[in-house]
């Protein structure tokens, strides 16, 4: 009798939670018609560079797992690129980028396509000038970042204007210059003992 | 415009082909047929016969062994016809082809090379935003001729 009872009420609650079902909000997005759609803050979009942070060190390229960055050097500017269509979005770039995320993955995440390597993001640096030979070895900005990372360490160092001063000469050469006129230069680093 | 456009356009039926892939663009195409996004309220039907088909959604790096049964589905199919690549082991490979004359020893090449693809949804795995919206331009650019 009293299993009967009980049996009822349950009856009754599911009748009335499903009759109150309509009031509840719809859980179907209306998502090409409506809004548009949520991304998680979270999401790993489109990666996208950052003009003025990147130095085009092509550490992003040699950490891709899908070989999706690839880089030319050609007249004087270094063009890295991402296809987008070979991305798996992992975030390996934005992680290992020496600088303080030059490479990062937006929220863009519509990126259909007909034509498969139309969808790219890239970006265009320049290449420092050998003043000897004239050929094109290093970004400029990297060089600056090197500069700047040696001077950090150099903090209290007593040799810290004359090695400073050597590196800015050093840095107008290519490597294989740069051999060549260490003598000349006076580069060598057994005047420092 | 002729009424079987008119009704082609209006409700693609959709067949899901699966090469070899991981799942995941398999949960997320799921994930649109589903009631969170529920296609079908756009007319958008999966069918599980080729012959009834207008779109076919292919996910996956299409192994080797797929390659002859994807072009005997493709076949199958009849015209106006349309092929959605979902995926980037379907677009181009991801990182089953990392280096281009050295693929992974099962790889048959990604879709383009087996059937003519009409629309590349990038992504590892993309959206279910992103394939309604290609499966939305492959019936402007295959279903809607004449």
């Amino acid at each position: 009798m009293i299993k009967m009872k009980e049996r009822r009420v349950g009856a009754l609650r599911k009748l009335l939670k499903v009759s109150l079902t309509g009031l509840k909000k719809c859980v179907t997005v209306d998502f090409p018609f409506g809004p548009p759609a949520f991304v998680a803050p979270i999401f790993r979009g489109q990666p996208e560079y950052d003009e003025e942070k990147c130095m085009g060190c092509v550490a992003c390229s040699m950490q891709c797992s899908a070989s999706a960055i690839k880089y030319v050097d050609e007249d004087g500017k270094r063009v890295l690129t991402v296809y987008l269509s070979r991305c798996i979005y992992c975030g390996r770039c934005q992680l290992i980028c020496p600088q303080d995320e030059a490479i990062k993955l937006s929220q863009n995440w519509n990126l259909v396509t007909d034509k498969v390597d139309s969808v790219v993001s890239t970006i265009t640096i320049d290449l420092r000038k050998c003043e000897n030979c004239g050929t094109y070895f290093m970004p400029d900005k990297q060089v600056g970042a090197i500069i700047d990372r040696i001077k950090e360490k150099l903090e209290d160092s007593a040799l810290k204007e004359q090695i400073l001063h050597d590196v800015e000469l050093a840095s107008h050469y290519c490597p294989d210059c740069r051999k060549k006129l260490a003598i000349k230069l006076n580069l060598h680093t057994r005047k420092y003992v | 415009m002729g009424w079987k456009k008119w009704a082609r356009t209006r409700s693609p039926w959709i067949f899901h082909a699966h090469c070899g892939g991981c799942n995941g663009c398999d949960i997320e195409i799921a994930a649109a047929l589903t009631p969170r996004y529920d296609v079908e309220r756009i007319g958008i039907v999966l069918t599980n016969n080729p012959r009834y088909a207008d779109i076919m959604v292919v996910t996956g790096i299409v192994p080797k062994a797929m390659v002859p049964v994807i072009k005997r589905v493709y076949n199958q199919m009849t015209d106006p016809k349309g092929v959605v690549a979902v995926g980037a082991c379907a677009t181009t490979g991801g990182v089953f082809l990392k280096d281009d004359d050295n693929p992974t020893y099962t790889f048959g090449g990604p879709v383009d090379k087996a059937i003519p693809v009409d629309v590349y949804v990038p992504g590892c795995p993309p959206k279910p935003e992103a394939i309604i919206v290609g499966i939305a331009q492959c019936i402007q650019k295959a279903l809607a001729k004449d």
